[in-house]
């Protein structure tokens, strides 16, 4: 239910797909000391997203309020990610109720401000909204394939592609879509010292989420590294309101 | 059927305005929203020339006409009880020659429009025979006008007067009548209305349509009848090999069954529905809908109803959803914290609307 998925004392909310995504963004707020800035949607998926986006201008009483929407979509296997998080904010704008104007024409009640720009906040007055697609806007892949651009510095990651390389020559196939996340289990397996650092805090705990909790995470500040800059910066113009590309 | 609807300055309404609105109609927000009062706008609406509808309202609340001074009933009616600012009703009705059923309530309390009034008050009345020259007086008395768009006209109205004074008396014009039922939140109708309804039912050969729709309850029924026992005059049904008062069944039963002679034998254009939740259990909720959905579809009927109750919005979705179109519409009444005189506004939810906040279970109840 929405009471636990939407704490909607916040005026500024980031809406996410997953559990992995939540947790990124979240322990980057920490890392950033924005926790408690705004709250963040686990949505459960892109469809998902669509019918939030629907809910949050249709409770016209807490839409009033908000700040700062900002969304972020894995961009899968779909190279035009941003234009259809723009459909679904058009979406919500069509399907909302509507008002008869002056002029006798009917006009949505309210409505969500579109993007032009991956990353890049709306101008104008608030709500603003801004989309994030990862890894990037013209990249296939999700989540996982954003935290591996920052892991493949380290040289531990030579070994995981080896090893990756070797899998076919014995005959195991990794799907393309699955292989980031593999890669990483397989590179998180290789920083973990102590036994008890790799297990799970609780049942929805998943591989790519435990990463951050490794002690190797923080001794090598790898929330900045310069591969996360997109998202401190998409986070920071999601808490201050300073454009993305005001930002140094 | 409206299309859509707009109320000014009646009751906790300043300006409301309703659009997209479907052949079943589900109206929920917090207390003090106006659900009610929307249905009531609406039933006026479809009495336009009938002063006598306030009264009747006033006591479907539950309150006494102290029989008085008619002017504190109809103050009641008017957003902040100021009746310097009329009270406007609007509604797109598609059977209305494609224009807008237009009503306007004024009240007039000044010596100098009472002046400019009364002629045609007196006229009207004795047109009637309610009067006769010079038996009335209008001393401290104010008026409240009923003014009407007539349907074939740009400009023509047509205008009846209620009078404070309760012994004056009240011209009714009802050419322009909708008929419409009102089923409030508590209470049961009448004997007469009973005896008149079900009649009517079983005389057209509609009693096994009560029946099958109050199967949804009670599967085991087969056969209704209206029995007179010690002068108490009460449906009876036949449940296996016994026959049990209705009443005994519980008040989902008596209510539903209520809705279902009002929209079969009394056949409204329009049927408004306070709270129609009460007494219905969840896991029949999807065939009440898809019962009232199909009656209403059979006899042209558009359904009003409020509710308090998640479920209920759940259900309709779920029994509306196959039908194609879609023509179930949820509108939430929300009070605006933005305003200063915190004016409620109407948030109307389609198929997509419904359809997310039940996939998402997202707050809509208000």
């Amino acid at each position: 239910m929405s009471g636990d998925r939407i704490d909607k004392d916040f005026d500024r909310q980031l809406l996410v797909e997953g559990f992995d995504d939540k947790t990124f963004f979240d322990q980057l707020a920490k890392h950033l000391s924005y926790r408690g800035k705004f709250g963040i949607i686990e949505c459960g998926g892109w469809t998902q997203i669509r019918d939030d986006l629907l809910n949050m201008i249709s409770d016209t009483e807490y839409f009033r309020k908000l700040q700062h929407i900002a969304i972020v979509r894995d961009a899968d296997r779909n190279t035009d990610a941003f234009s259809s998080v723009k459909s679904a904010l058009e979406y919500a704008n069509r399907e909302v109720s509507k008002l008869e104007n002056e002029g006798g024409e009917l006009q949505p009640l309210l409505e969500y401000p579109v993007p032009v720009q991956h990353l890049v906040m709306t101008s104008g007055s608030p709500p603003y909204t801004s989309v994030m697609i990862l890894p990037g806007v013209d990249e296939r892949g999700a989540l996982e394939n954003y935290v591996k651009k920052a892991l493949m510095c380290d040289q531990l990651w030579s070994c995981v592609e080896d090893y990756f390389n070797c899998l076919p020559t014995v005959g195991i196939s990794i799907e393309e879509d699955r292989r980031a996340k593999s890669e990483i289990g397989v590179f998180i397996s290789g920083k973990v010292v102590d036994p008890d650092e790799a297990k799970p805090a609780d049942t929805r705990r998943k591989l790519l989420s435990d990463i951050y909790r490794l002690k190797w995470w923080d001794d090598n500040n790898m929330w900045d590294d310069d591969n996360f800059s997109d998202a401190t910066k998409f986070l920071k113009q999601l808490v201050e309101d300073i454009p993305f590309d005001a930002q140094a | 059927m409206y299309k859509s609807f707009r109320v000014k300055n009646f009751r906790c309404f300043k300006d409301l305005q309703i659009n997209d609105l479907g052949r079943v109609n589900l109206i929920a927000g917090k207390n003090n929203t106006g659900k009610t009062a929307l249905m009531e706008a609406m039933l006026v609406l479809t009495k336009p020339l009938t002063p006598q509808i306030l009264f009747d309202l006033h006591e479907t609340r539950g309150l006494k006409d102290s029989g008085q001074d008619r002017r504190d009933v109809w103050q009641q009616f008017f957003f902040g009880r100021d009746t310097s600012l009329d009270i406007d009703i609007r509604g797109n009705d598609d059977a209305f020659n494609g224009r807008i059923r237009h009503l306007a309530v004024a009240e007039h309390a000044t010596e100098k429009e009472i002046l400019e009034h009364i002629g045609q008050y007196v006229q009207q009345a004795k047109q009637l025979g309610l009067i006769s020259e010079g038996t009335i007086d209008i001393r401290g008395a104010s008026l409240l006008s009923f003014s009407f768009d007539l349907p074939n006209s740009q400009t023509e109205r047509l205008k009846v007067y209620l009078p404070s004074k309760s012994d004056m008396p009240v011209y009714t014009n009802i050419l322009f009548d909708q008929s419409s039922a009102f089923i409030p939140a508590q209470g049961r109708p009448s004997a007469e209305w009973i005896r008149d309804n079900f009649s009517a039912l079983d005389l057209n050969g509609d009693l096994p349509q009560l029946i099958d729709f109050l199967s949804i309850f009670e599967t085991r029924l087969s056969d209704l009848r209206l029995l007179s026992l010690s002068g108490d005059l009460t449906i009876w049904g036949r449940v296996n090999s016994h026959q049990i008062p209705l009443k005994m069944m519980g008040e989902g039963v008596n209510r539903f069954c209520n809705f279902a002679i009002s929209m079969i034998a009394e056949n409204p254009k329009y049927l408004f529905i306070d709270e129609i939740e009460n007494g219905i259990h969840y896991s029949v909720q999807k065939d009440v809908w898809k019962a009232i959905g199909q009656v209403a579809r059979d006899l042209n009927i558009q359904v009003f109803a409020t509710t308090h109750s998640y479920e209920m919005i759940e259900s309709a979705h779920e029994a509306f959803k196959d039908n194609d179109p879609y023509d179930f519409r949820f509108h939430r009444l929300n009070r605006r914290s933005d305003s200063d005189e915190h004016e409620i506004e109407a948030v109307t939810y389609n198929e997509a609307g419904v359809g997310a906040f039940v996939r998402s279970g997202y707050e809509v109840r208000g």
